[in-house]
């Protein structure tokens, strides 16, 4: 099968709505069928590559934090990045980078880069498939 | 020909603007075009047998367009029987329509 391109733009903020998770299915399903990915983070998407993320246990359930098991985006995005190295095909993620100053969220895990809505459409003329998943 | 790919996330019961995308759903088709619809998260929720849009979808699929559903939002949700006109499917398959040559993806 050859390798085509997906561009996809995701807006949500982690842990608030069902798109993040979504979202990160897609990208890993392209991905894991060996294709390339452009991400445009924008908006509350950017805090999804926040590096100071930390996962917590629950003290009301009474469990702790290696039962709670808790995901972090940022791990999963990780993983992506580990996933897309592994089968030799690119994962290209942007962060807005005016989101970013506006949030102060402008540590990263590895591999994502800082830019702008002109930076996904580049990507869409060159993609073979386009997503924006907007916030609703 | 360009073939819609129109992703449903949302439900008829929480969304009143559901039934508006099913009929650009229609009038795509019917204006020419291929037209797949791909239901996920809080969308595959009328896609249970026995529900009033059992009939809706079976319209859609005597039309010619395809309609699936995601299986781990039905498993999130506990359901496993669905309506006849839905095929239960993967994140794989949403991939390989939104790659198709002339597919236009859009999400709602």
């Amino acid at each position: 099968m050859s390798s085509k391109t997906l561009s996809i733009a995701i807006m949500d903020a982690p842990y608030e709505s069902a798109n993040s998770t979504t979202a990160l299915r897609i990208i890993h399903s392209a991905l894991n069928q060996g294709h390339n990915v452009n991400v445009f983070a924008y908006e509350g998407a950017v805090n999804l590559t926040m590096k100071e993320q930390a996962p917590h246990a629950n003290s009301i359930k009474g469990t702790t934090l290696a039962q709670e098991n808790h995901p972090t985006t940022k791990d999963w995005i990780s993983a992506l990045f580990k996933l897309a190295q592994e089968k030799e095909i690119t994962l290209n993620w942007i962060n807005c980078g005016l989101c970013v100053d506006e949030r102060g969220a402008g540590n990263w895990i590895d591999g994502v880069q800082r830019g702008g809505p002109a930076d996904f459409i580049k990507s869409v003329k060159k993609s073979d498939g386009v997503l924006v998943i907007p916030t609703r | 020909m360009t073939h819609y790919l129109i992703l449903e996330s949302r439900d008829p019961y929480d969304s009143a603007d559901w039934v508006n995308i099913q009929q650009i759903v229609i009038d795509l088709k019917k204006n020419g075009n291929d037209v797949s619809l791909f239901l996920l998260q809080n969308g595959v929720l009328p896609a249970r047998k026995g529900t009033e849009f059992e009939k809706h979808f079976a319209d859609l699929k005597t039309l010619g367009i395809n309609i699936f559903a995601d299986f781990f939002a039905l498993q999130e949700r506990g359901i496993q029987d669905l309506a006849k006109s839905v095929e239960k499917t993967n994140f794989d398959r949403l991939i390989q329509l939104c790659l198709t040559t002339n597919t236009k993806t859009i999400w709602h």
